[in-house]
């Protein structure tokens, strides 16, 4: 990924153009992951909003050599667990009963418009387990190889491995008794 | 009901929309966060770049000069790849032929070249229609030139210099369309493939092995052969092509040094989204005090402006001054315009004869105003108006014929306050 290390070599030197492309190109990508981890878009909103503007604060912790994509996709999932905490302080409900609650609730003005196919998506995330939801979910969305997320989760690449095929399954269970997406 | 292996398919491509307004809004919480960040902290200096290339997979594959010799002796190995890829590059060429729009982004990586943005509008049969090129100051972040080009005219602004020239003349037509030339990844395969056939490059296709990993085709010239600059060293053109819509994305052009592999620069293209409407219309970004220079299309160049002979470019200055007045006061608006770059008698008239010019009074020394902004003459000229004498005092900026500024002979560019 050329492009990006040219990217992140210039935001580091203070490119703001550099920053909106990367803004840009990962925006919808982050929000597809935040919205999948919540399934709730309000909260996935702020969740990416928070992540940008982390990254605009500390361009330094940008490595040039590393992976943009992963790198993002990491900060989003730290921000959700985060945001998971906070809400199971005040909850009322479990993380797996709040999540669609709220993923329908219509707000003045939405940032992820979240079609048929992301709903559905989403709806069925929210039936599993939420670490293998999140390993599933960082490996294909965010691209992350199952050691990063292994080292990240602070568990073993065996049950990474094992989370990532024991959600598939579940996800697929679910999905294959809906309709088609 | 769908295949069950899709799954991770169905995840990977999920599609999400999301509202322009907040986008907006959103990113400029990000930039005014960036901004807040770079006024308390200096600017940090990351890695060479050419360290981080030098790591890369690219340039562990290739070592230095000997790669030129290795791919000239695999040739055939390479030809037989492009040959029994399921690609054919005539998808890309024929995927162009639908698009209309090309946004172009050069990021320059040496310090030698410098960055390029470029707009370009095809008409049905392909041709370009309109133009936009910013080229940006490798030196200072401000300092950019804006041309765009149409039906044959092409506008300049210098903002920079506060100057905006208009080249009605078709001088700079050939430049603007070459220029688009080189930036259109279409004309860039034509062109790999006529030197390959030439024996001036070597193709190689490399297909990704998952179905939506970029295709790469790797055109590798050999020294010298490169846009026939003689001074080039080797020159590996990398068209980076969308396996899904077909359309090269991204061009990487690198350099073989003897000791390594130079990445120079990288060409990433946006087709066919449209652009924002005023693009072209670079006429609203214009400030009013701007200092306007036509070059009007004439029909012998050599009878424009004086010749500058043997005299020094400030009395060759102050010569095109003293005809240009001594013409306005006789009336003889047509030897005014020539002198004017050849604007048309009617224009001249209508510009200066409402100041019925007496007398030229003096012509002071060159001013050089510096950071970049074009020198002038301030001069005294008598009026009458109304049958009252009156002082008028204007600058007069002088320069040479043509928006080329090729030719020997000078001409007044602009008449300011």
């Amino acid at each position: 990924m050329i492009e990006d290390k040219l990217l992140i070599w210039k935001f580091r030197r203070g490119s703001s153009d550099a920053l909106s492309r990367i803004y840009e190109k990962y925006r919808n990508n982050l929000l597809r992951i935040a919205s999948g981890l919540l399934n709730d878009t309000a909260a996935a909103d702020d969740v990416v909003h928070d992540c940008f503007v982390s990254l605009a604060q500390s361009p330094e912790k940008l490595r040039v050599n590393g992976n943009l994509k992963s790198y993002l996709g990491t900060c989003v999932a730290n921000r959700v667990r985060n945001a998971n905490l906070a809400r199971q302080r005040k909850a009322t409900s479990g993380l797996n009963d709040a999540a669609s609650a709220v993923s329908n609730a219509k707000r003045p003005e939405q940032w992820i418009i979240a079609g048929e196919r992301l709903r559905q998506l989403n709806d069925a995330f929210a039936q599993v387990p939420y670490e293998q939801r999140e390993v599933v979910i960082l490996h294909l969305q965010a691209e992350m190889k199952f050691r990063a997320i292994a080292k990240s989760q602070n568990v073993s690449i065996n049950t990474v491995q094992s989370r990532y095929r024991y959600g598939l399954d579940k996800l697929r269970s679910i999905l294959d008794s809906e309709v088609e997406l | 009901m769908r295949p069950s292996e899709n799954i991770e398919k169905l995840i990977r491509d999920v599609p999400v929309d999301t509202g322009a307004e907040i986008d907006k809004a959103v990113l400029g919480d990000v930039l005014k966060a960036f901004e807040n960040t770079k006024e308390t902290t200096s600017a940090k200096v990351g890695p060479n770049i050419w360290r981080i290339i030098m790591r890369s997979r690219i340039t562990k594959l290739a070592t230095a000069a000997a790669m030129v010799i290795v791919a000239v002796v695999l040739s055939t190995t390479f030809l037989d790849k492009s040959v029994t890829s399921a690609y054919a590059v005539e998808q890309t060429l024929k995927a162009y032929d639908d698009i209309r729009y090309l946004h172009v982004y050069y990021y320059p990586c040496t310090d030698d070249a410098s960055a390029k943005e470029a707009w370009i509008q095809y008409d049905e049969n392909g041709d370009v229609e309109k133009l936009r090129a910013n080229l940006y100051s490798k030196s200072e972040k401000n300092k950019r030139t804006e041309m765009v080009w149409s039906e044959g005219i092409t506008l300049i602004w210098r903002r920079y210099q506060n100057t905006f020239e208009i080249d009605e003349s078709g001088d700079y037509t050939p430049v603007m369309l070459g220029f688009a030339k080189s930036i259109d990844p279409k004309q860039a395969i034509e062109y790999a493939y006529k030197n390959q056939e030439e024996g001036k490059c070597q193709i190689e296709i490399e297909e990704g092995s998952r179905d939506n990993e970029p295709i790469r085709i790797t055109a590798r010239y050999l020294p010298g052969k490169y846009c026939t600059v003689k001074s080039l060293p080797a020159i590996h053109d990398v068209l980076v092509v969308d396996p899904m819509t077909k359309l090269v994305i991204r061009k990487e052009v690198y350099k073989v040094l003897e000791d390594r592999i130079e990445l120079h620069g990288v060409y990433k293209a946006y087709d066919n989204q449209s652009f924002d409407p005023n693009i072209f219309d670079i006429e609203k970004e214009i400030s009013d005090d701007a200092i306007r220079v036509v070059h009007y299309k004439v029909d012998d160049v050599n009878e424009v402006g004086i010749d500058e002979g043997s005299l020094s470019a400030e009395e060759a200055g102050h010569v095109v001054i003293e005809e240009f007045f001594n013409a306005l006061i006789e009336k003889d608006y047509k030897k005014a315009g020539r002198l004017f770059g050849g604007m048309p008698p009617e224009e001249v008239e209508l510009e200066f004869g409402r100041f019925n010019v007496m007398r030229l009074v003096s012509i002071g020394d060159r001013v050089k105003r510096g950071d970049g902004l074009p020198s002038h003459y301030p001069c005294v000229v008598e009026i009458k108006e109304n049958g009252n004498s009156s002082q008028w005092g204007p600058k007069v900026c002088i320069g040479k014929v043509g928006p080329l500024r090729k030719i020997n002979r000078l001409r007044i560019d602009a008449v300011f306050q």
